[in-house]
């Protein structure tokens, strides 16, 4: 992940004094790694971007209480993060549990403008994000940030409130249990 | 430390996060077990790569910029609303254009943009002639690559009905693909391909494996050509051999022959073929490089001269695309008795205008059934005396910021030997 930039630390300080051009220039530097995080739980575009929106709204509302002891960054997605587990929880109570890997898949499969053929059904990326989608949440999330996010096991600790050592083996054992769901694709070991 | 403490330490140690860091990496070279779980572990990683890129649109900022309006902490201002319905009022030059542009800009973006989030990696780039299209896995429009343009794990690549195209692998492979073929790009020695048909070149040494709905084609140097359709699968081997496996069995087919499986089938056993038949489709044939001397023994210190011969085999002119801000080169590779390989670099002596769409490209062209010979000095071998190998590779280009990998020739010649001998 990314070093804590010493000029991030003053932009959220302005943006706490109210200015929104210091927060539109956070956004522009974490808007896409927060986006994707929030897509990568969600499968979800619409939802990612409502959930990436309100997460900036709750950095520009609660700036003030930043209190320097993690990176600016590991905080935006503590308050990322803890957005979506609303919103998740919030889902899962009115709708039974949440129905995103059908959405995921549908996506997948949206035929391309050009060239005209057809992508067979059986689409690899939609087999990858099925098997990230059969984790475990709090599994997901950690292989996430790891893994896509490039961020260090310290980080993810922070961002999740768990100590090093469980974001250590729940990301070992994801990485175990993907490995496992792809090996269809996995035998073919290179001949040398 | 033994192999199941290697295996729960070793994703942290990929990652540089494990404290037992030397230990897992002393046990793997020693450890041909360990070593293959490695390497199933890279290629699992690699795989996840290929999905869920992620670009927000400009709708959350939108929603944040109104939100601050209405609290007064901005001005309220207009917000531009159905621009994407715009391409529906242009004639149809005018989107193929803006395609262009805005394929050209992303891949300008692509290749410059350096974010500190971790990026898929760089697996090849679209070959100099033909034209192919690339699409993220995740998304679902395509984009007509620029030669040269760079293509990253998890990218879909397709053809046209018509058109065909090529493309060069991080591994030293190249491919060429037939008109309506669909494949996705994983890492440098691995593709799977949904249907269509491809001729691979892979030199002596380099590992491949092109994967298809009904089995994996598995190669150590050699060329040939898959054709995918409706679940079956036919490969035909030029030189070398392949092996072709699924879950029912596997055989292996040498140089002439043709085999071909289905899914959920054994393979078939190979018969006799004419390749030539095979690869008519491909899109350039290669050129053959020859390189001579001016002598087999040079004194130590002394200049010796090179003649390259280029030939065009094929019917049709050859010409060789450079993309703007990359320099066709000629390059001699020099191997000493002692040290690795030194490189020599000449400047292509035939080039031609540029194109219309990139005026900055340089073209190299080579008229059928011609040869085209130069002449050019090598520097002083000042090495120690010994055996040299000298070879000359026909086309190499760097482009700025390009990855290390391009920086080496297409085609190269047969080494030639040459003993240099003390000086007196």
């Amino acid at each position: 992940m990314a070093s804590d930039d010493p000029s991030d630390r003053m932009l959220l300080g302005r943006v706490g004094g109210g200015d929104a051009t210091a927060l539109e220039e956070l956004y522009r530097r974490y808007s896409k790694p927060v986006g994707a995080f929030l897509y990568r739980m969600s499968w979800d575009r619409e939802l990612a971007e409502d959930c990436l929106q309100e997460a900036f709204l709750r950095v520009w509302r609660s700036a003030r209480n930043f209190r320097g002891e993690s990176k600016v960054a590991t905080w935006i997605f503590q308050i990322a993060k803890n957005h979506w587990l609303n919103v998740r929880e919030k889902q899962s109570r009115h709708a039974g549990k949440l129905e995103v890997a059908g959405a995921a898949r549908a996506e997948a499969l949206e035929a391309p403008t050009e060239p005209p053929q057809a992508i067979e059904s059986k689409e690899l990326g939609a087999k990858v994000r099925a098997a990230i989608d059969d984790l475990d949440e709090s599994h997901r999330m950690v292989f996430v940030l790891a893994h896509y996010e490039g961020m260090r096991y310290r980080e993810i600790g922070e961002v999740l409130g768990v100590p090093v050592g469980t974001v250590k083996s729940r990301m070992a054992a994801s990485e175990r249990k993907l490995r496992n769901a792809l090996a269809h694709y996995l035998d073919a070991e290179v001949v040398r | 430390m033994n192999c199941t403490q290697v295996a729960d330490e070793l994703l942290a140690a990929r990652r540089g996060e494990s404290e037992r860091q030397s230990e897992v990496y002393a046990h793997l070279n020693d450890c041909p077990k360990c070593r293959e779980l490695a390497d199933r572990m890279g290629r699992s990683l690699a795989l996840l790569d290929s999905v869920g890129d992620f670009e927000p649109s400009e709708r959350p900022w939108d929603g944040i910029r109104r939100a601050l309006a209405s609290e007064g902490a901005i001005p309220p201002k207009r917000l531009t609303r159905g621009r994407f319905d715009l391409h529906k009022r242009l004639p149809s030059t005018f989107k193929y254009v803006a395609a262009v542009v805005a394929a050209a800009a992303a891949v300008a973006l692509l290749v410059h943009s350096r974010t500190p989030w971790k990026e898929r990696q760089v697996v090849a780039s679209a070959g100099t002639s033909g034209n192919i299209h690339v699409s993220l896995a995740s998304e679902g429009s395509w984009e007509l690559l620029p030669p040269g343009g760079l293509l990253r794990s998890g990218d879909r690549v397709a053809t046209t009905r018509r058109g065909a195209g090529q493309m060069r692998l991080s591994s030293g492979v190249s491919v060429d693909l037939n008109s309506g073929t669909v494949l996705e790009l994983f890492d440098p020695s691995y593709l799977y391909m949904h249907t269509g048909e491809v001729y691979v070149v892979a030199r002596p040494g380099t590992g491949f494996t092109v994967q298809t709905e009904s089995a994996k084609v598995r190669v150590t140097g050699t060329r040939f050509t898959v054709l995918a359709e409706r679940g079956s699968t036919r490969v035909t081997v030029v030189e070398g051999s392949v092996e072709i496996r699924n879950a029912k069995g596997h055989v292996t087919v040498s140089a002439g022959q043709a085999a071909s499986v289905d899914k959920g089938k054994a393979p078939r056993a190979p018969v006799a073929t004419d390749p030539a038949k095979a690869i008519g489709w491909t899109l350039e044939p290669e050129p053959k490089i020859s390189l001579a001397l001016s002598g087999s023994r040079v004194r130590q210190g002394s200049k010796l001269t090179a003649e390259v011969t280029v030939v065009n085999p094929k019917a049709e002119p050859m010409s060789i695309y450079a993309p703007g801000g990359v320099q066709p080169f000629y390059m001699f590779r020099i191997t000493g008795p002692r040290r690795g390989s030194s490189w020599v670099q000449q400047a292509s002596p035939v080039r031609s205008a540029s194109t219309a769409r990139d005026p900055q490209a340089a073209t190299i062209s080579i008229d059928p059934g011609s040869r085209h010979s130069f002449k050019c000095s090598l520097p002083k071998l000042t090495a120690a005396p010994g055996e040299y190998t000298v070879s000359a590779i026909y086309y190499a280009y760097r482009a700025e910021d390009a990855p290390e990998w391009l920086w080496t020739g297409t085609i190269e010649s047969s080494p030639v030997k040459v003993e240099v001998t003390e000086a007196r």
